[in-house]
């Protein structure tokens, strides 16, 4: 019995480690499809969308967030992809978020990004709660579309971006981090 | 020889779970430390806008009404246009009980002519003004497409935020909006009193 009992606790330990490095694991395999072809899109939950946030393995973390439906975002998108292609190799991520519905990755997402032959991992929201996503990503933030957050390497929120910016810009906001 | 197994093995699970805890209380401490609480408008000084007819509204006209619905709205923004049906439904359904409906337009690259042709269009019979230059938007705030403001006969916001949590009308499932007016209506205090969605950034004249 006291076995049985030692062994039932083993597990429990053993079964929670073996979850984290699955979330983690699963998420390396989807960050390591950026820029790849095909074009992925693929959806993103609150959980993975956390780990993208703290999980930086050395890396700057610039997220925006946009939809097929925003003008401004689709003319930012220019200055995105040439941001992207300046820090390829210099530890700054550039991600982007989609949200759009989950069934326009085909009729609407993909197009657009391939008119744009984006060079960077875009995700599309699969999000419980708009809102609540909202505030956690920035309280002070309205929900206007694009929105652009920049993290450190460290996975700290160090700039929020309301509106159409440009790539002077981005690129002076990464380079004060 | 089991109970100094038992108490070593206790001590790691304990000792794995406080390290979770204090990971998880450490991202969230460093996250908040970089954010600062939204300044919310907790009321709303009197102004005066004119319609798209040229015709000038003074908030304070309002007065008598229960409640006054300021809506934040745009002809370009396809979230906002979504939502003309509801908003036409909205006004159908509550003007006639105490409550004032009145849209803003503060895009700075839509003009009266194109309010008044969109608001025919859409039948959107509620007033709406033309905020020139976004005075009313940077007064109140507002940034995005639609977004609502309900205010009392004090001018004290009652509800801020979103009309529903959909673009698409068949995938709602919460009417906020609807909820916070009926709450008002029944003499009770708004329940959810700030909500949010994603919209089209309002087109500013400092932008």
């Amino acid at each position: 019995m006291r076995y049985l009992l030692l062994l039932a606790f083993m597990f429990v330990l053993v079964a929670c480690r073996t979850d984290q490095k699955d979330d983690r694991q699963r998420h390396v395999s989807q960050t390591s499809k950026n820029g790849g072809n095909p074009l992925v899109v693929e959806p993103i939950d609150e959980p993975a969308f956390e780990q993208l946030e703290t999980e930086r393995g050395g890396k700057v973390l610039l997220l925006n967030v946009w939809a097929t439906w925003c003008i401004p975002c689709k003319e930012e998108f220019p200055d995105l992809i040439r941001l992207a292609e300046y820090y390829r190799d210099r530890n700054v991520e550039i991600v982007g978020l989609s949200v759009d519905f989950l069934d326009e990755v085909e009729s609407r997402i993909k197009p657009f990004l391939m008119a744009q032959n984006v060079n960077f991992k875009v995700y599309v929201a699969d999000f419980e709660n708009q809102d609540k996503f909202i505030n956690k990503l920035n309280s002070k933030w309205s929900g206007a579309l694009p929105a652009t957050f920049i993290f450190d390497a460290a996975g700290n929120q160090k700039v929020f971006l309301q509106g159409k910016q440009t790539y002077t810009e981005f690129k002076k906001r990464i380079e004060r981090l | 020889m089991f109970s100094k197994l038992m108490v070593l093995l206790v001590a790691v699970v304990l000792l794995y779970g406080c390290q979770s805890q204090a990971d998880s209380q450490n991202a969230e401490q460093s996250a908040k430390s970089e954010q600062t609480p939204p300044n919310e408008q907790t009321s709303v000084e009197n102004f005066t806008l004119a319609d798209y007819n040229g015709e000038e509204h003074t908030l304070a006209y309002y007065k008598d009404s229960k409640t006054i619905v300021l809506m934040f709205i745009a002809t370009r923004c396809p979230v906002s246009n979504s939502y003309n049906e509801r908003m036409a439904k909205l006004y159908a359904d509550y003007h006639d009980r105490g409550i004032a409906f009145i849209g803003i337009n503060s895009n700075k690259t839509e003009d009266v002519e194109e309010i008044k042709k969109h608001a025919q269009e859409h039948n959107l019979q509620f007033t709406i003004l033309k905020d020139t230059k976004n005075v009313i938007a940077d007064r109140l705030d507002a940034s995005v497409t639609p977004e609502i403001y309900v205010l009392n006969s004090d001018f004290n916001v009652l509800y801020h935020g979103r009309i529903d949590d959909s673009m698409r009308a068949e995938e709602v499932k919460t009417r906020d909006l609807r909820k916070a007016l009926d709450e008002i209506l029944a003499g009770k205090a708004v329940n959810e009193a700030r909500t949010k969605a994603f919209g089209c950034s309002i087109k500013k004249v400092s932008s």
